[in-house]
């Protein structure tokens, strides 16, 4: 339950060698749109894309491979990529559009493909939803004291963050690797991500993230006949190199007893909200 | 819903509320034994809503997006007169591409307006029940696949397709994609195809139609700023005038049920809308309510042919805002819109920014006293038929506040 429908769960690589410089793990996201891009599934994707400020992206409409790769890698940063959904089917003209993202994009998504209230000619427009592995997020100014106060490294020069068993790692550009326990950053954690019960982005066509797979490569859950359907003609191109996932305790079971964690420290939440009367969403 | 009523009482015709137009609107009709009118009042019977006074003291950024509201078939006209009034009272000049993309959405809502009143006189030329049912569906197929691909294009230049967020002070808030332009000539070609299909088809319906052919007609002049978008310089400062209605129609009483101005030319009413525009630029030379129709028609190909044009002009890099030095010293400005229906006038005064003077003349406030005077001299079964072809717009050109001199108010209507 805590990992939704899936119609299949595998450990997965990109082969493009391009792609494992820039990506965060296995170079699954930008792969995939790049190759649904290539097929003509979507016209372009909305993604998180690096602007002048260090490490605090945009939502944009790619429409190019270079674009997306452009846009690869995490960012530990809120970005409100709903927000470019009207300017991708308005003014870029997409009808079929991509997006990438947490449950709490992809979920939105789906409800405004539900009630689209306010979103007329959107919700048929959606051809393709990506989601990522997310346990929380932080704001713009909470990343940037994690990284200068906790790690003692400037924002500016931060090549790569990647968070890996139980720690948060920030990687300078001048090869300077900086560890913290991640234990360490759950006070600058948003607060909306407590009352969030998903961790694998369960309305997505296809979620992908880091746990459950060895470093380097990426857990792919295809969840809908649009995901699995690319997500096997990629491989049949050899895009793709895969494995199964690894049932035990670093795979499977890590991958299912996180996501029971986020949905109990949800249900948690919600009980602590509900007895001092404030609203829940769900 | 209203109980529509056909009352004939001492040769007086009232026709109450005037069905298949926008807005509610009320026929009083002065007939003679033989039932042809010898005095003809037409005029808005809608609620005032008071769009000209609660802008007053609001932003200026907020007049465009109000007087979006006041009507959902010409909200882009408006908006596009109400921004172009704002920028002329502060002084601003849109860039060549906010302009060129301003014109395009303007265009495409006259593209979805015309096909939509062809659906409402269709049942005064036969087309409706007992028509042949296959091209009765092929027509309303026509006309709603027209307005789908004209809706589409203010989708994508204006942000909406109702309402568009985009049509802003100082320009257009976003250009467009190569990609979207590529999709919008294309969908143009269509249009077109759809287009001359049914013009074709309605010609042969106004031909078949046992109207006589000077049914309409009236001496006045005609009034057209521009052939496909508005020209502010085109406004006749010096002869024009804003009446109260009720001197002008044929009684008080009339007069005062009445919820429109009366906007004259030389002291003369005018007639404004496809007509006139094609009088005034084409060289168009009939008369008469079936000619409106004939223009219409004839209007779609050049607004096509124009759209066309714009959109191989446009630098989609280019930019399409300017930002605006100024918040606006209470000048008078002006903005002109062709609407389907004819020139939108919005006027404006902006100081520090906020609105302090706000007026509309909507196309049917300037053809209100036109059709009036046309309906005279036929029979009073035609004057419904009349007054759909001028395809009149109620709701948007009601307004009226009478004050004394002490500024308290005299007549209030149905507030």
């Amino acid at each position: 339950m805590v990992l939704g429908k899936y119609l299949d769960i595998m450990t997965v690589k990109t082969t493009d060698k391009t792609l494992q410089k820039y990506s965060q793990d296995g170079g699954i996201v930008s792969s995939l749109l790049i190759h649904a891009l290539e097929t003509g599934v979507i016209e372009g994707a909305i993604v998180a894309m690096p602007t002048d400020e260090p490490w605090n992206p945009e939502p944009y409409v790619a429409t190019t491979p270079e674009e997306i790769i452009a846009a690869a890698g995490t960012k530990y940063v809120l970005c409100p990529l709903n927000n470019a959904l009207k300017i991708a089917a308005r003014e870029n003209g997409l009808d079929k559009i991509g997006m990438v993202g947490m449950h709490c994009l992809t979920y939105a998504v789906r409800k405004m493909q539900l009630y689209p209230f306010g979103a007329r000619h959107l919700p048929n427009k959606m051809a393709l939803l990506l989601g990522i592995f997310c346990t929380e997020n932080f704001s713009y100014t909470g990343i940037k004291a994690i990284v200068e106060e906790l790690h003692k490294v400037n924002i500016e020069h931060v090549q790569k963050m990647d968070v890996s068993k139980g720690k948060m790692i920030v990687t300078s550009n001048m090869g300077e690797r900086v560890e913290v326990p991640v234990k360490l950053t759950h006070s600058y954690v948003q607060p909306g991500c407590y009352i969030c019960p998903d961790l694998t982005a369960r309305t997505a066509d296809i979620s992908t993230g880091s746990i459950g797979s060895p470093d380097g490569w990426s857990t792919v859950m295809p969840r809908t006949k649009v995901g699995k359907d690319l997500f096997q003609s990629a491989v049949d191109m050899g895009l793709f190199e895969t494995k199964p996932i690894d049932p035990g305790k670093f795979g499977m079971e890590m991958l299912t007893r996180l996501a029971q964690n986020k949905w109990d420290r949800s249900e948690k939440t919600r009980a602590e909200r509900a007895e001092i009367g404030l609203p829940n969403p769900f | 819903m209203h109980q529509k009523e056909v009352t004939s009482l001492a040769n007086v015709v009232e026709i109450s509320p005037c069905t298949r137009v926008e807005g509610h609107a009320k026929l009083v009709l002065e007939t003679n034994d033989d039932g042809i009118v010898e005095k003809g009042n037409y005029f808005s019977i809608t609620p005032v809503r008071n769009f000209e006074k609660f802008l007053i003291g609001k932003p200026m950024e907020f007049a465009p997006l109000a007087t979006s509201r006041i009507c959902g078939i010409c909200p882009i006209s408006h908006s596009c007169a109400s921004v172009e009034a704002v920028e002329d009272s502060i002084g601003v000049e849109p860039p060549k591409d906010g302009m060129i993309l301003r014109e395009l959405a303007a265009i495409a809502n006259k593209m979805h307006s015309h096909p939509l009143h062809n659906i409402l006189i269709f049942p005064d030329f036969g087309c409706g029940v007992g028509f042949d049912k296959n091209v009765y569906t092929d027509a309303m197929k026509r006309c709603q696949g027209m307005r789908k691909i004209a809706q589409n294009i203010i989708d994508v230049v204006g942000g909406e397709g109702l309402h568009a967020p985009d049509i802003v002070i100082g320009g257009m808030e976003h250009n467009i994609s190569d990609l979207a332009r590529a999709k919008l000539q294309m969908s143009l070609r269509t249009y077109e195809q759809l287009s001359n299909e049914q013009t074709d088809f309605m010609m042969g319906l106004i031909k078949d139609s046992d109207y006589p052919s000077d049914m309409g007609l009236h001496d006045y002049d005609v009034f057209a700023s521009d052939l496909t978008y508005g020209d502010r310089e085109a406004f006749p400062w010096e002869t024009f005038n804003e009446e109260q209605p009720n001197n002008w129609y044929s009684s008080l009483e009339v007069g005062q049920e009445a919820n429109n101005t009366i906007c004259l030319v030389g002291g003369e009413p005018v007639e404004v809308g496809p007509r006139a525009r094609a009088v005034t630029f084409k060289g168009f030379t009939e008369k008469g309510a079936l000619a409106i129709q004939k223009a219409r028609q004839r209007e779609q190909g050049t607004l096509v042919h124009r759209a066309e044009n714009l959109l191989d002009e446009l630098n989609t890099s280019g930019v399409t805002k300017e930002a605006c030095a100024g918040r606006g010293d209470n000048e008078l400005g002006i903005g002109i819109n062709e609407a389907a229906r004819g020139s939108n006038v919005h006027m404006a005064r902006v100081k520090d920014g906020r609105i302090t003077y706000y007026n509309c003349i909507v196309p049917t406030t300037w053809n209100y006293p036109t059709i009036s005077k046309a309906i005279e001299g036929d029979h009073y079964k035609f004057a419904e038929v009349i007054v759909r072809l001028y395809d009149p717009c109620n709701s948007c050109a009601t307004h009226m506040i009478v004050l004394d001199p002490e500024k308290a108010i005299i007549q209030n209507k149905m507030i």
